[in-house]
């Protein structure tokens, strides 16, 4: 009985001693001159759209929509609705083609940061979605038809000028453009003011 | 029990009384449509050598209905009408027109291609009607 109690005892000494135990601490990993930067995390990013389109030339045409999406420190993306409102529907201001007209529109946005600041900051945007136009005739009360419907591409730079907490506004230029099929009326610039 | 059924009646109540509302609304939320509109109807007339005298005088009425009176107003035609476009802009159409009793009495459907104009000051300008039989350029006189 003495002899195992010593044996153990022997036994429970040696495995604390360090030349046994193993080492209880992970392995350090070897130390490399680069470090492994993780990217910062996108922020969700959502805008109240007001915009003023010129089209069929330098017929005015207000508009406003939304937009929602992630943007990070160079590139983003946002899902975007929108409409303007021709002030001069079918291109005439006594109705005598439409008594009135509206453009609807839905896609996505591209964004590129282009310059960043404490004050201000830039970014070029390429939108790119489906449009449909909208007309009410004048021999047909409350009903509006869809006519020409298609692609809409619209580049435009925006810049913002004022930032706070609770909101942001930025302005900015743009062209947009229809395509498949091109409807040339609606071709023109486009002048913005995103908030929030 | 009761109270369940109490609630269920009252919802089923509101439900009725905004089906109601719902009818007074059409009147007000406009109706959205991807049928092609009707840019057609109107007065028209084809002018003759002999001034304040027309060649022609058509009416393309907004429920499909036309009437066609010659200059000397004896046969007046009436039928229905019907449009297929092959082009739809609110200021350049065009496309084909069938009339359903054709261009004389008697006679028998018949279809044309029609163009259309528009300008962005005065609205519609000129309709132009061309067959084989039937070749004119319209007016537009009114809505």
């Amino acid at each position: 009985m003495k002899k195992c109690m010593t044996f153990i005892l022997a036994l429970l000494v040696a495995c604390n001693l360090p030349i046994a135990a193993k080492s209880k601490k992970e392995p350090q990993p070897a130390e490399t001159e680069e470090k492994i930067v993780l990217p910062k995390k996108y922020r969700y990013d959502f805008h109240l759209d007001g915009i003023f389109a010129f089209v069929r030339g330098s017929d005015f045409a207000p508009g406003g929509g939304i937009s929602l999406g992630l943007k990070g420190e160079v590139y983003g993306v946002e899902a975007y609705g929108m409409t303007e409102i021709m002030q001069k529907p079918g291109g005439s201001g006594n109705g005598g083609n439409a008594t009135g007209e509206f453009m609807i529109e839905g896609g996505l946005r591209f964004v590129w940061n282009l310059f960043n600041s404490q004050r201000v900051s830039s970014s070029f945007t390429l939108d790119a979605g489906y449009y449909a136009q909208h007309v009410q005739i004048p021999t047909v009360s409350n009903t509006y038809y869809r006519m020409h419907n298609g692609v809409m591409v619209r580049p435009a730079v925006g810049t913002v000028l004022a930032k706070s907490k609770f909101y942001q506004v930025e302005v900015g230029i743009g062209y947009q453009k229809t395509l498949l099929p091109a409807y040339t009326d609606y071709d023109g610039v486009v002048v913005f003011v995103k908030l929030f | 029990m009761r109270k369940r059924l109490g609630t269920l009646l009252l919802l089923l109540s509101y439900v009725l009384m905004a089906c109601n509302d719902i009818d007074a609304l059409k009147d007000i939320v406009p109706t959205f449509t991807g049928d092609n509109p009707n840019l057609l109807v109107g007065h028209w007339q084809v002018a003759s050598s002999i001034q304040g005298i027309f060649a022609y005088d058509l009416t393309l009425g907004a429920d499909n209905n036309y009437i066609l009176i010659p200059q000397d107003e004896s046969d007046t035609v009436a039928g229905t009408y019907a449009i297929a476009y092959d082009h739809l802009d609110l200021l350049e159409s065009s496309g084909t027109i069938t009339f359903s009793a054709g261009f004389v009495p008697g006679g028998g459907e018949v279809t044309i291609d029609f163009s259309y104009e528009a300008s962005k000051e005065k609205g519609p300008r000129t309709l132009k009607l061309k067959c084989d039989s039937f070749q004119n350029e319209f007016s537009f006189v009114g809505r």
